[in-house]
């Protein structure tokens, strides 16, 4: 070890290699080496997942697997005009779940604003006179805003909590639309981590299909 | 009424990270002492030819200013660098979607942000970042300064045990901790995101067409190797502007847990490196002991304030799964809760809650972790701020029970109780000074919310800025020249002010002479030292902020009543 000041070095040059050195490593190497195996590695747990889990639908419709899309009719006071009323709806967004729109996703109130209360007791107003008879109540994440804005998944419960209204605007029985959600029902993958939840496009595809198929399924 | 069924997934995660992270303690140790480690047959000759690029010896031994100086310098190129890629995005090539070149003050922002391992975003990264400038700018500042804080922490603790009033060689340390330490675990940590389904691609977006009708434009890119970096780096910053709340950064309860572990390895694994360096590996346990304790009982206050809000009981709404307003559903109560104590007490600052919309109670439990800063902290710097609260306790200590304030076989004495005052007092006035500027010129402007909820959103701002955490709440419009300009003030106080104190505090212990244990020496190898420092710290923290707290959150709960 030498602790003399002659070996001091003036630090501009090797912080301009250093520097470098991070550029290509950290910034070109890291990223593209992990791109390079994506495909791979994505195909053995969930295929598609490295390119943003984007599956096709019917009719050349495609979707995100990991995205919600703005089936809610949450917004309006009258459910006669809502083109989704025999849907099942995903949870209200500011964002209008555009996946670009970026800022402004999340409810702007704090946890004690009035505005807050009046915005959730509007959504359960506007979640119809349907729901009211279903055991396990009007779960808060159907009538309220998520993290993200674009959040596909509601609670069992919350799906269920819908099916009156969706039974009476179809011609679909309860216990049909019952079978429906509990098929759909998902996790994590890996025992005792994560919700239980039911991811609303996918369940409306099913439901959409089952009710061309003439509600026989 | 406590949402718990996923409480065994968070404890066994904590017992994880507490295990490994005594590993990678070891493994750091090794590393930081020369010791022959894993990674040498690959590592030895790129290094070696890369300190010959450099022009450096790495065996030259730094006195603490110098070391300082060749930190900023690093520090400086990288800040320079992103500024410049910032501003000139819009005509440099991978940028697909767009992203016009930054005005000069949000590119001075973004780029001290991310330089300062803070990470604060005042933009929105879908809309306003290239792909260069994320991969090229932002990514290689998540490894810089999270290499940075690794050093800081390294050169602090080589104070304790040297007397030759060196405390190392940063290149040789900076270069340790990318080469050996981050770019290894960012790899396999991005390895397991992309297997637990987080996206990994250089494709900037892909067109979908939902069956709702149009055309939806998704934004995409190298998501798992992002989530690597700012997660393990502490960095916090996000790929989306809903960073680790958006489902394509963080799609499971898996990736959940993963970026759990990721932020929790290294600053739990600086006490396991201290006390081998040392060489007293019995002083890790008071050390892991407060931060253990504080961490968990703020875990256990964010599960329980965010189990319901009594605000919207008369609403007649369900909150049997907990107050999920700003929550996602394919996380449980205490998985999101979790997360988010996580990344805000490391001060990693990524959100997977709308922190904004949190209870008042889990708020105030946030600002704690951003007062405290040591509880754990963020990488390298966390750990700095726990010993510069341990020789504030000590000094203090000793002088109310007549002990000689000692620590490790050094006298703590004059000196290093100024670097240490001034860097617990620098924290408390780059927070309220601004904040109290910003309200008296009624700088501020929101897109909604009570009085007390506004108060409390820009004291959030500035608290996050001078910790450099990074998270912040929505509703206010930041990215004006006002926040901006502060903002990169408050982040370079925050983050250089305790880097220069704690490698100060090392070079003047190494200078010192040994202080040999005598009958009059304090045993901090004991429970209660441990007792007597989480009071220490608590109270101390305690009496800087909580008047503060009264005029925002505390008054957001007192609206709240029945």
């Amino acid at each position: 070890m030498s602790t003399g000041e002659h070996a001091q070095v003036h630090p501009v040059r090797p912080a301009l290699v250093f520097l470098s050195l991070l550029i290509l490593l950290a910034g070109l190497a890291y990223p593209g080496l992990a791109t390079g195996v994506a495909p791979y590695l994505s195909d053995v747990t969930s295929p598609g997942s490295s390119g943003g889990a984007i599956h096709s639908g019917p009719n050349g419709t495609s979707y995100s697997g990991y995205l919600g899309e703005n089936i809610t009719c949450a917004y309006r006071a009258n459910l006669s005009t809502c083109p989704y009323r025999a849907l099942f709806w995903t949870r209200p967004s500011e964002a209008d779940y555009q996946p670009f729109s970026g800022a402004g996703n999340e409810s702007p109130y704090g946890p004690t604003d009035p505005a807050l209360r009046n915005e959730t007791l509007f959504y359960i107003n506007a979640t119809g006179p349907f729901n009211s008879s279903n055991p396990c109540g009007i779960p808060l994440e159907l009538v309220s805003d998520s993290a993200s804005g674009l959040d596909p998944d509601v609670s069992v419960c919350g799906a269920l909590v819908q099916i009156p209204r969706i039974a009476h605007f179809s011609h679909l029985t309860e216990r049909q639309l019952q079978d429906l959600v509990n098929a759909n029902i998902q996790g994590s993958g890996v025992p005792y981590i994560g919700a239980k939840y039911v991811n609303v496009v996918e369940l409306d595809m099913d439901l959409i299909a089952l009710v061309s198929s003439g509600g026989t399924g | 009424m406590i949402e718990l069924s996923t409480l065994p997934d968070v404890i066994l995660t904590i017992l994880l990270v507490i295990f490994l992270a005594r590993a990678l303690g070891l493994y750091l140790s090794k590393v930081f002492m020369g010791r022959p480690s894993l990674l040498d047959p690959i590592m030895v000759p790129f290094e070696s030819a890369l300190m010959r690029l450099m022009g450096v010896d790495p065996d030259h031994q730094m006195k603490w200013k110098e070391y300082a100086v060749a930190l900023l310098s690093l520090n400086a190129a990288g800040l320079i660098f992103a500024f410049l890629l910032l501003t000139f995005q819009g005509g440099l090539p991978l940028n697909s979607l767009g992203a016009p070149g930054m005005s000069w003050d949000l590119a001075l922002h973004t780029a001290a942000s991310f330089t300062t391992n803070t990470d604060f975003q005042h933009y929105v990264p879908e809309q306003q970042v290239s792909l260069l400038s994320s991969m090229l700018g932002l990514l290689v500042l998540m490894f810089l300064s999270a290499a940075t804080g690794i050093s800081v922490m390294v050169a602090f603790t080589r104070g304790f045990s040297r007397r030759d009033g060196s405390i190392g060689n940063f290149y040789f340390d900076v270069t340790q901790a990318f080469t050996r330490v981050l770019l290894p675990l960012s790899v396999l940590g991005a390895l397991l995101f992309i297997l637990a389904g987080v996206p990994q691609t250089l494709t900037q977006s892909v067109t979908i067409y939902p069956w709702t009708g149009g055309a939806q434009t998704i934004p995409l890119g190298p998501v798992a190797a992002w989530d690597g970096i700012e997660f393990l780096g502490t960095n916090g910053g996000g790929f989306y502007a809903a960073n680790a709340a958006n489902p394509l950064q963080n799609p499971s309860a898996v990736t959940n847990l993963i970026s759990v572990v990721l932020m929790l390895l290294i600053p739990f694994a600086s006490p396991f490196m201290f006390s081998r360096m040392v060489r007293r590996e019995q002083e890790a346990r008071p050390l892991l002991a407060t931060i253990l304790s504080i961490f968990l009982l703020g875990l256990f206050l964010m599960i329980f304030f965010q189990s319901s809000n009594p605000f919207l009981a008369s609403t007649g709404v369900s909150q049997s799964g907990g107050y999920l307003v700003g929550a996602e559903q394919r996380f449980t109560l205490p998985e999101s809760a979790l997360f988010q104590v996580t990344s805000i007490y490391s001060n990693t600052g990524a959100t997977s809650m709308a922190l904004g919309s949190l209870t008042p109670g889990a708020q105030i439990d946030l600002f704690w972790g951003m007062f405290l800063q040591c509880v754990p902290g963020g990488d390298g710097t966390g750990f700095g701020m726990l010993l510069i609260n341990v020789i504030l306790a000590i000094f203090v200590g000793g002088l109310m029970v007549g002990r000689t304030p000692e620590y490790l076989g050094n006298k703590i004495g004059k000196h290093q109780m100024k670097w240490a005052a001034v860097t617990i007092l620098s924290h408390p006035f780059a927070i309220l000074i601004p904040t109290a500027i910003t309200f008296v010129f009624g700088l501020a402007s929101f897109s909604g919310g009570t009085a007390a909820h506004q108060f409390t959103v820009v004291l959030y701002e500035f608290t996050s800025e001078s910790a450099n955490n990074g998270s912040g709440m929505s509703s206010l419009n930041d990215n004006t020249l006002f926040f901006n300009l502060a903002g990169t003030i408050v982040m370079l106080v925050g983050r250089y002010l305790p880097i220069i104190a704690m490698l100060a505090i090392g070079g003047s212990l190494a200078s010192t002479d040994p202080a040999p244990p005598g009958p009059g020496t304090l045993k901090t190898n004991s429970a209660t030292f441990t007792i007597y420092l989480i009071l220490f710290i608590t109270i101390v923290t305690g009496l800087l902020f909580l008047p503060v707290l009264v005029m925002g959150p505390f008054a957001q709960g007192a609206l709240g009543g029945p």
